[in-house]
């Protein structure tokens, strides 16, 4: 897959979240829409707080846009398009997503204002929640593929996808990745009743487009990464290996949204509370079961 | 709360008590930013080589910031929410005083929505209701029942029983119509989607019902809604326990839903003669907490639609002055809670209007229900309150 290639997917991913996101959220397809938004962002004045931490507040954005762009670059649609088959692909993906922890503690910290703050101090805690959980199942995806090439883990679920195989590895990834782009439920840090946009709130014109993008981006990233380890990739009949690997991501992008859509945000103590006491003990249960299923079936 | 680079900025932060102090006697955010400054200062001089030789001590640095609950020195940061933020009512102005993501104090910023009301009541008493009306733009009409009901009461207009029953139609729409609002809005803040848009739309469908045969697919919509909030996953663990007003020491000056979620059976209809005829029992809860007043609030625009269905209509009839001189005293349940009116007339002119709204009272439960509460559970005690904006600044 070329890098020119990569990136126009990389675009056209970003417009599709937002289509579904829009759908999802007001019940109206607007194809449009997202177009004219990301303009209107564009060609709008970008004013800066007063008293940023300058450094932080102009790297936040292009750090996340860069974290989310590495991860998805290791994510195959198909056997041949994925720009880099890492041996350890499964494992950089959740490297490289560590980052957007950073990139949002940076953009809290930077803009010098209360509700931003907040917002990144909420996400940092919310990443104890959800690390280990996007951890620990992947190491149950590489145990039944016997590698962390992420070509090599869809095709060992040519037999049986992983969701079928592992299920609650599945779900507890699910709920993670979830977490990690601070979809609703989890969006803690960006909870536009409660902080007024919170970490993206302090942004405007060209840098929260940027920001937009890369959460879009991110989104599509972690929709990609739950098909690719747990919904057979590529794999499925008739149609081509794109448009499987391009389909499932659609289904569960949408499928976080509209479960975001009927329920409320959660309590951060809760949420860190059900992550460890909950959480880990069933990623724990995963990994033995997979184990055992690996021993006994083969 | 560490202050960022050194100091607290002043620029997204406002000090509304005084320059040295709260009004609890602790530094305001003032104080603490004047020694933020000198800490600043002090630490910019450390760098370049420590002053006179020795080494910031963290004792010195933090000796004058206010403690928390658990005894830390933390620098306390005042930010304003409102007059126009998103999980709040438009024109409600709240400091919040921010310890960390706890809040340590929580004050209303009166002023926001002022509109110098009092000065228009005066006028013709048959336009009276029109006037006073406006009051409660959360409760739009709230307030002209209550006047009409001091007119009535007073002998100034036509009390007769189909009057009665209007009046408890237009207080019992316009009670549904608020607590929609406030349910879409309260869905907004909670980060409910589904719910704050199918309340609005609820809201908007009994705005645009024209007579009682109109109410019924209404009523069906938000029975289902009623039932399915019932179910919704993770509410109870979101309202459950936060903002609880304790059981002792509030009851007396408490009203409305926020008194019957806490266990007063404190409701003006009670003891109205109208209202009884047609079988009203309050909706009562007694655990006092977000979600007790969230499932008083569902239980009363299911019993609105009731005593509207059962009053028949919810149009006042026009005033028909017919004494010369007269003071009226009305009070009636308004959505918020119980609200008083004294109404002096001369002739047939209103020459003194005294209202009394429940607002006022749920303003001052403000530090019990927020104080050392995090954040994100104090904004949803205080908007389970249901304060209004326009009921403060008449």
């Amino acid at each position: 897959m070329t890098v020119i290639a990569f990136i126009a997917t990389l675009f056209v991913a970003a417009y599709i979240v937002a289509l579904i996101e829009r759908w999802a959220t007001s019940g109206r397809f607007e194809p449009a829409k997202p177009l004219f938004a990301a303009a209107a962002l564009v060609a709008r004045e970008s004013i800066v707080p007063r008293r940023p931490d300058r450094v932080l507040y102009e790297v936040a954005p292009p750090l996340l846009l860069i974290a989310v762009t590495l991860a998805a670059a290791v994510l195959p649609l198909a056997p041949g398009a994925v720009v880099a088959d890492l041996a350890t692909g499964a494992l950089y993906v959740n490297a490289v997503l560590s980052y957007v922890l950073v990139a949002l503690v940076m953009a809290g910290w930077g803009p010098n204002g209360a509700y931003a703050l907040v917002a990144g101090w909420r996400f940092l805690g919310q990443t104890i929640a959800y690390s280990m959980l996007v951890l620990m199942p992947i190491v149950g995806v590489g145990m039944r593929a016997e590698s962390l090439s992420n070509i090599a883990v869809v095709r060992s679920q040519e037999p049986l996808w992983n969701a079928l195989y592992q299920p609650v590895g599945f779900v507890v990834f699910v709920f993670a990745a979830m977490a990690m782009a601070f979809l609703p439920p989890f969006d803690l840090p960006t909870a536009p009743a409660e902080l007024a946009g919170g970490v993206a709130g302090e942004y405007t014109g060209v840098r929260l487009a940027v920001f937009r993008l890369a959460r879009l981006i991110l989104v599509a990233t972690v929709a990609t990464a739950i098909t690719v380890f747990y919904l057979g990739g590529w794999l499925g009949p008739i149609l081509p290996d794109w448009l499987w690997s391009g389909l499932k991501t659609l289904a569960v992008i949408a499928i976080m949204f509209i479960a975001g859509r009927f329920l409320p945000r959660i309590r951060e103590a809760d949420l860190l509370a059900w992550s460890w006491k909950i959480g880990i003990p069933l990623a724990l249960t995963n990994i033995a079961l997979v184990g055992i299923v690996i021993v006994v079936v083969g | 709360m560490l202050s960022q680079h050194g100091t607290v900025d002043t620029a997204q932060m406002e000090h509304p008590v005084g320059p040295d102090q709260t009004e609890r006697g602790e530094p305001s955010v003032d104080a603490a930013e004047h020694a933020g400054h000198a800490m600043s200062d002090d630490m910019v001089m450390d760098h370049s080589g420590h002053i006179d030789g020795g080494f910031m001590s963290m004792i010195a640095i933090t000796k004058d910031l206010p403690r928390s609950r658990d005894g830390l020195p933390m620098e306390w940061i005042d930010v304003p929410f409102g007059p126009l933020f998103p999980g709040l009512p438009g024109g409600l102005a709240l400091t919040l005083t921010l310890d960390g993501d706890t809040v340590a104090v929580a004050q209303v910023r009166p002023g926001a929505a002022s509109r110098h009301l009092a000065a228009t009541w005066l006028g013709p008493a048959a336009t009276l209701p029109e006037r006073l009306g406006t009051l409660d733009r959360l409760a739009p009409g709230a307030y002209a029942t209550l006047a009409w009901q001091a007119l009535a009461s007073a002998g100034v207009a036509s009390s007769d029983e189909a009057g009665q029953r209007a009046r408890i139609g237009a207080l019992e729409r316009v009670r549904a119509l608020s607590h929609l609002g406030w349910l879409s809005a309260f869905g907004r803040l909670l980060g409910y989607r589904w719910l704050e848009e199918r309340a609005a739309l609820l809201q908007l469908a009994l705005l645009r019902a024209v007579d009682v045969a109109d109410l019924a697919p209404v009523y069906d919509r938000i029975q289902r809604l009623a039932e399915r909030i019932g179910r919704t996953p993770m509410l109870n663990r979101r309202l459950g326990g936060i903002g609880i007003i304790p059981p002792d020491g509030y009851g007396d000056w408490l009203t409305g839903p926020v008194a019957r979620a806490s266990g007063w059976k404190h409701d003006a209809r009670v003891d109205d003669a109208t209202y009884r005829a047609l079988g009203f029992a309050p909706v009562m809860r007694h655990t006092g907490d977000a979600l007790a007043r969230l499932e008083v609030r569902l239980g009363e625009i299911v019993q609105s639609l009731d005593l509207l269905q059962a009053a028949g209509s919810w149009t006042l009839p026009v005033p028909r002055v017919v004494s010369a001189a007269a003071e009226a005293l009305a009070t009636l349940e308004m959505p918020r809670g119980q609200a008083s009116t004294h109404v002096v007339l001369t002739g047939d002119e209103v020459s003194a209007v005294h209202v009394t709204v429940p607002s006022t009272m749920h303003v001052d439960i403000l530090p019990v229900v927020t104080e050392s509460v995090e954040l994100a559970d104090s904004l949803v005690a205080i908007a389970s309150l249901d304060i209004s904006p326009w009921e403060i600044d008449q």
